[in-house]
């Protein structure tokens, strides 16, 4: 259990969290990545590392599970994992503020240039990489989730990789490698992970659910691969839900429950942007962002679930999904998500009246 | 956030309608202009005189004392043709190599062609030299230091801190070391600017005085600082404001701390939000100078600032509807830059936005006020509330919250309502919150 150290005894009860595998030999499914990833562990070789695939594929997994079979019992004084979606706390915005070296002197437009790295940097990263490796690989590792979050800091990130290289090496785990600039996929060894193949999850399932003593039907597992894009922590997570409930393994339960474990307000949005209630529309999807952390791409995912089940006419319920679709692929590139929502909102919004004609 | 200056596009502020930066305007053209680096031009000089006793110089120094702008004159005032590129422009050798031999070889062609039969030559400058990487584009040094054994014409490196890795280029070189610049030097420069410009008497000199001091030693700070106090002081006194002196007092002092405040934005927002005008809008959206340093970033938040008060200028949705547009494209063209780092994109972003704005101003036919918008960048957990609990259990199993929140949650509040499992005590237990801590999540839970 080294990768999971402070793991407290409640949480070792969430299956997804019980049978999360441990080492690259235990991981389901991504051979190529992981005989990829093995070969580093052998040969000791190590660059940096870019891991691109959608969200839930098993990309920390990977990247977990290689830094445990790279340094063993080196675990917890090599690894460093931070989260570039975890805004800073007050206290460390204040702390980076402090650090930085900012010119007092400076007024007008050119003042603060000279802050030497930008503030997430500053406060999570810099403190890890500049720490001198001391273990037998004579390297640490940090590793960075949902890197493109870091936005513009990407470029003192770069520069950082370049002066502490030999220090450290960085594994990048991302969703959206189209906002990776691309300084950064240049230095990097890419490694893309797809979700898992049906069979692989499939098997992976029902192993967790007999220990755990519970028995699927191929059929179900396949709906549960649909909805949720082969995430396998996810579907554990659900398959748990369903035991708490004492609810009847069957389709018509796991759409339920996916409703309450995604939002039930996706329906409502959707609702409102078909009646083109813009203003109402958009403040329900800012809360449900909020609540639920959902990336817009999530977002867009639920709410084309919702259109389908919807109780809409034929025509209004075709020309939904399709915009839906055309959102989210205008969306891919985006820099915010605002933009496009509104975008939605006024497109959905605009069917019932075409329809009509 | 950056040394070598490739950012600086960035942090300009762009769209101050019609009025061309005074750096560029009175960039020195020729050699006896540049002033307050008098021997580093002499040592310049000689080395030209010199040439090919050593064939390149490094000008190693702090942004804006005038390295640039040195080279340039000094290429000028001999009557040489300057072959200009960015280092950091240029990572790998194939592209060093390419440019050079590019530009190298166009001098023969000129030369038989008798078109510039009256220059002396040529000065090759590469400028940001150390915006070169290290460690993997090695090659790229190589390259260049090749060049400096080989070159027929002067190579002229600008740098602005003395590095390692370009030890090899330093060894072929003259060095040159500026430091910064002295703030007489500055405030000379300064007088002169404003005197050409025509309003000496609307800075008074301890003013001046003052902005060459905090300049830090940088002609560019400087200037642009002025240009920027002028500014101000014009619109003043168009409002028929209290004396100029007394204004130019307080901004002075002023500036230094609105730079942490947060109502820039909020005013550059109210007026884009109040104009119909394009080049209005630009140029108030251009004017925000926001807290948070780094570059396009900025013109992210700008535009979702714009967008959470634009819901409110109106009820009316056809109107709405025609902004949305081009809103979307200049998102995705920001999205574009941030990847590419392609900054001659950023105009069309503005424009974008500026022309959307304006389109419903118009329609709406009234003024926006925008509503304060709170800063969302950092966040705030309190002790005991459900987001320290989320904010806990994703640090335990090396999650972001927000993934606990996406794939973790649903089961977590299941397992926590559930009577049939010792969960929750134990949950608490473990992330020791009080009684009221309890109290708060169980309400949370109910929700």
């Amino acid at each position: 259990m080294m990768t999971a150290k402070n793991t407290p005894p409640p949480l070792s009860r969430v299956f997804s969290i019980k049978h999360e595998p441990r080492r690259l030999s235990d991981v389901a499914g991504h051979e190529e990545c992981v005989a990829r990833l093995k070969k580093m562990v052998e040969t000791g070789n190590v660059n940096n590392i870019l891991i691109a695939g959608p969200e839930g594929a098993g990309k920390m997994t990977l990247a977990k599970c290689f830094a445990a079979d790279l340094f063993g019992e080196e675990y917890a004084t090599s690894v460093s994992i931070v989260h570039a979606a975890n805004r800073l706390t007050e206290e460390e915005r204040n702390q980076a503020k402090r650090e930085s070296h900012v010119s007092e002197k400076r007024i007008g437009s050119m003042a603060g240039t000279d802050l030497i790295f930008p503030k997430f940097i500053q406060v999570r990263v810099k403190p890890v990489v500049e720490l001198q490796a001391m273990n037998s690989r004579r390297f640490k590792l940090l590793i960075v989730t949902d890197f493109d979050r870091l936005g513009q800091e990407q470029q003192g990130f770069r520069r950082l990789m370049e002066v502490y290289g030999g220090n450290c090496r960085f594994i990048l785990l991302t969703s959206q490698i189209s906002s990776v600039i691309d300084p950064v996929i240049s230095r990097c060894q890419i490694l893309l992970v797809n979700p898992v193949s049906r069979s692989r999850f499939y098997k992976e399932v029902s192993r967790v659910g007999s220990v755990e003593g519970y028995a699927f039907n191929y059929s179900f597992v396949n709906s549960l691969y649909y909805v949720t894009g082969g995430n396998i922590g996810k579907a554990l997570n659900l398959m748990q839900m369903f035991m708490l409930r004492g609810k009847d393994i069957d389709e018509d339960n796991l759409y339920e429950i996916l409703k309450d474990a995604d939002c039930q307000d996706m329906d409502q949005f959707l609702e409102l942007a078909l009646n083109r209630a813009v203003h109402d529309a958009a403040s329900l999807y800012f809360q449900i962002k909020k609540e639920n952390a959902l990336s817009f791409h999530g977002f867009l995912d639920g709410l084309r679930r919702g259109a389908l089940k919807a109780p809409l006419p034929q025509r209004v319920k075709a020309r939904a999904l399709s915009i839906i679709a055309e959102v989210d692929a205008n969306s891919v590139t985006m820099a915010s998500d605002e933009p496009h929502v509104l975008a939605l909102v006024f497109k959905l919004g605009a069917i019932i009246a075409e329809t009509a004609r | 956030m950056s040394t070598n200056g490739k950012h600086e596009p960035a942090r300009s502020k762009i769209g101050k309608a019609g009025e061309l930066p005074w750096v560029e305007k009175y960039r020195p053209r020729n050699l006896k202009d540049v002033v307050g680096v008098d021997a580093h031009k002499a040592q310049l000089l000689k080395f030209l005189e010199n040439f090919p006793r050593k064939r390149g110089a490094v000008l190693l120094g702090p942004p804006g004392v005038g390295k640039t702008t040195l080279a340039h004159a000094v290429a000028r005032d001999q009557n040489r043709d300057i072959i200009e590129m960015n280092a950091s422009d240029a990572r790998s050798s194939d592209d060093i190599k390419r440019r050079i031999s590019e530009a190298v070889r166009s001098r023969s062609i000129t030369d038989f062609l008798g078109g510039g039969t009256e220059r002396r030559g040529k000065i090759i400058l590469i400028d940001e030299v150390d915006g070169i990487s290290g460690t993997e584009d090695r090659g790229g040094i190589a390259t260049l230091v090749d060049l400096l054994k080989r070159t027929e014409y002067p190579v002229i490196l600008t740098c602005n801190e003395r590095l390692s890795k370009l030890r090899a280029i330093y060894d072929e070189c003259e060095m040159i070391a500026f430091g910064e610049v002295g703030k007489d030097a500055i405030a000379l420069v300064l007088k002169k600017i404003l005197e050409s410009e025509g309003y000496a008497d609307l800075v008074p000199l301890p003013a001046v005085k003052k902005i060459a001091e905090s300049s830090g030693g940088d002609f560019r700070s400087g200037i642009n600082d002025l240009q920027s106090l002028v500014r101000g002081l014009l619109q003043r006194r168009k409002a028929g404001g209290p004396g100029a002196s007394e204004a130019a007092k307080a901004m002075i002092g002023n500036i230094k701390h609105n730079r942490d405040d947060f109502t820039t934005v909020y005013k550059g927002i109210a007026k884009a939000l109040g104009s119909g005008n394009v080049a209005e809008i630009k140029a108030a959206l251009g004017s925000i100078d926001m807290p948070d340093v780094s570059s396009s970033y900025e013109w992210d938040r700008i535009l979702q600032f714009l967008l959470q008060n634009y819901t409110k200028i109106t009820r009316d949705v056809g109107i709405l509807e025609k902004g949305t547009d081009l809103f979307v494209l200049a998102d995705a063209m920001l999205g574009y830059l941030r990847r590419t780092q392609d900054w001659s994109i950023l105009a069309y972003v503005i424009d974008f936005i500026s022309a959307g704005v304006a389109g419903i101003n118009i329609d709406a036919g009234k003024k926006g006020f925008p509503h304060r918008v709170e800063n969302p960048v950092f966040r705030n957990l309190r002790e005991g509330s459900p987001e320290a609990m989320i904010a806990r259990i994703g640090r335990s199993i090396d999650s972001s919250d927000d993934e606990v929140k996406r794939e973790l949650l649903p089961l977590l509040k299941e397992l926590l309502r559930s009577d049939k499992e010792p969960f929750k005590d134990e949950l608490m237990d473990w992330l020791g919150f009080e009684a009221e801590d309890r109290r708060k999540i169980a309400a949370w839970l109910k929700k």
